[in-house]
């Protein structure tokens, strides 16, 4: 079902732009790669790049931040939030205004480099003190070395106007300008990210009961951490390098995966998958085909997914005060 | 019962604690296999602290923990796991989460990286719900439960790991008292039927009435341990818990019941 509504909304998004392709010349376009047609060239060069960017980074943004929260034990938990998409941004924009190479497949190690980086430093600051790593605590690290590097990032782009105009656009999150060529790479890293996130479902679930629980089931918490983590980093920095640091996917998508097939990992690893590229791509598109505007990606998710955010917290921290007072 | 039949949980010279001072210091404890029983003392007194650091969810500062004469340290996580399963204080579900998913977690220990869900898997699960009266409950969310029923469900965890130890800490703490006998009698059939238990509780009656053999501990030492009759005197409250109390029997069972004096 929802493959098949993926299915039908991506061939849609092919079909919205700066000039509109009908269905029937769609598919004759579809059918000719090499053609010569203004919609072949349109197609190819622009539409499906495009489509299949917003179908990799929703779907690693989603599928690691349901990792995240069956790793950290917090229901807030975003790849976005966590400061691991700034710290890949931050990697990225240093080194395209370092080295002047012109943006490439290569990024994505800077990428991985940079979320893995930050993903420690929030670890290491989070873990500080004697109660260990609170799910509170990490998030207010995350927050903390997450602002740090948004302003190192902007830092770098006002005094190099150079790199400014080429990433301004992908640092707030956008699908713009994707050539295949860069594309296609990343897709082969995230097929092997998601491909290993899958098949290890279960283990995200006994994660999630928490590290008391976990641990007493026999679980090898170090391991299965180490584990969890690079998935992150991997699906993370991958999806950073192909659409900029887009936040709240990773939030919004595993929630209503839960609340859609409940909490066991085997159905909201692969729902997250297909939903995040859902939202994604209606997040792209949608703008494209009610506005007649190309607004970027992450703007959208941002007015989706931030009433959603305070609608979570809300309802927490409600639940928790319920425990006092009648609420 | 399974093939670590006789395997004997010990503690050696047992210091453990949270990097600050030692919370247990220096405790010898040979777990009574085949009873149930039950630690108590004052709070802060390392009660938790020492189920914790047997269950291998704490490291021993000095000291060490064997299991059957191996130290636990150098055993496998999941190893450990299908000997002795452990239930934390206040173990909350992810939310949604039902009742059989939780059991079914249970068999983590036994299944490989990518084995399927076998046979044995399957009787394991519906063995710890049969037992543990949860099995009509099996669907149900764990939030939607009354809190005995969901520590009902909790126990049928640690039974599906088929453990032949199983370490409760404060399994009937938040419970209101028909509650609270509800998990006890599941804890004492547990034992009856076999299974080694070692309880932190907090209430002596409770503890004196359910519990084959008590442990009274005090400042992280161990003060007193015998049966219910024989550790749970006059002498023992005022040093373990500074109480001046009655400890008369129950008339019923035979079993001690302190009645604290108020302090004058």
């Amino acid at each position: 079902m929802l493959a098949l509504a993926l299915v039908a909304l991506s061939l849609w998004s092919l079909t919205v732009g700066a000039s509109a392709i009908p269905l029937r010349d769609l598919i004759t376009a579809l059918t000719d790669p090499y053609g010569a047609s203004r919609d072949s060239i349109v197609l190819f060069q622009v539409r499906l790049p495009r489509l299949l960017a917003a179908l990799s980074a929703g779907s690693a943004l989603a599928v690691a931040g349901a990792i995240m929260q069956a790793l950290t034990g917090n229901p807030l938990a975003d790849p976005g939030l966590l400061g691991v998409n700034a710290g890949a941004a931050f990697a990225i924009v240093t080194v395209l205004s370092l080295t002047r190479i012109p943006a490439g497949p290569e990024l994505v190690w800077v990428g991985f480099l940079g979320a893995a980086t930050a993903a420690l430093a929030v670890y290491a600051l989070g873990s500080v003190g004697r109660s260990g790593t609170t799910p509170v605590k990490l998030v207010l690290a995350g927050v903390v070395v997450g602002s740090l590097l948004i302003s190192l990032t902007t830092t770098v782009l006002l005094h190099d106007s150079g790199t400014l105009d080429e990433v301004r656009f992908w640092t707030a999150g956008s699908l713009k300008n994707r050539r295949m060529a860069d594309v296609l790479p990343m897709m082969s890293y995230l097929l092997v990210a998601l491909a290993v996130a899958v098949s290890l479902a279960s283990q995200f679930t006994s994660l999630s009961l928490g590290a008391e629980i976990a641990r007493g089931l026999g679980q090898n918490l170090a391991l299965w951490r180490a584990v969890s983590a690079a998935i992150v980093v991997a699906l993370a920095g991958t999806a950073v390098v192909v659409a900029g640091p887009l936040g709240f996917v990773g939030l919004v998508v595993p929630h209503i995966a839960r609340m859609s097939a409940g909490p066991d990992y085997r159905w909201t690893i692969p729902l997250c998958l297909l939903g995040g590229a859902m939202l994604t791509l209606l997040a792209d598109t949608l703008p494209r085909a009610l506005l007649d505007r190309d607004i970027p990606v992450g703007v959208t998710m941002a007015v989706i997914g931030a009433p959603f955010f305070i609608h979570l917290a809300r309802r927490r921290t409600g639940r928790n005060n319920a425990t006092g007072a009648a609420a | 019962m399974n093939n670590s039949a006789g395997a004997i949980l010990t503690a050696q010279d047992l210091w453990a604690g949270y990097g600050g001072a030692p919370v247990v210091r220096g405790v010898d404890f040979a777990v009574a296999p085949g009873r149930l029983t039950a630690i108590l003392g004052p709070n802060g007194c390392g009660k938790s602290t020492l189920l914790r650091t047997l269950a291998g969810l704490q490291k021993a500062e000095r000291g060490e923990v064997t299991l059957g004469g191996r130290p636990i340290a150098r055993m496998g996580s999941k190893a450990l796991a299908r000997v002795v399963s452990v239930l934390a204080q206040n173990s909350v579900a992810p939310e949604r989460l039902t009742v059989g998913d939780l059991v079914r977690q249970g068999r983590y220990p036994h299944r490989g990286l990518f084995s399927m869900w076998s046979s044995s898997d399957q009787a394991a699960v519906d063995e710890a719900l049969e037992m543990t009266g949860t099995a009509h409950l099996a669907d149900r969310a764990m939030e939607t439960l009354s809190g005995g029923q969901r520590q009902r469900a909790w126990i049928a965890m640690t039974l599906a790991q088929q453990g032949e130890i199983l370490l409760l800490d404060e399994p009937t703490t938040f419970l209101d008292p028909a509650h609270q006998l509800e998990v006890l009698g599941l804890i004492r059939a547990l034992s009856e039927a076999g299974k080694t238990v070692v309880t932190v509780l907090h209430d002596l009656n409770l503890a004196a009435e359910f519990a084959g053999e008590v442990v009274l501990m005090r400042e992280g030492e161990i003060r007193a341990r015998g049966t219910p009759r024989e550790a749970l005197t006059e002498a023992t409250l005022a040093q373990v818990f500074g109480l001046s109390a009655l400890v008369v029997t129950n008339p019923e069972t035979g079993a001690p019941v302190c009645l604290p004096r108020a302090p004058q």
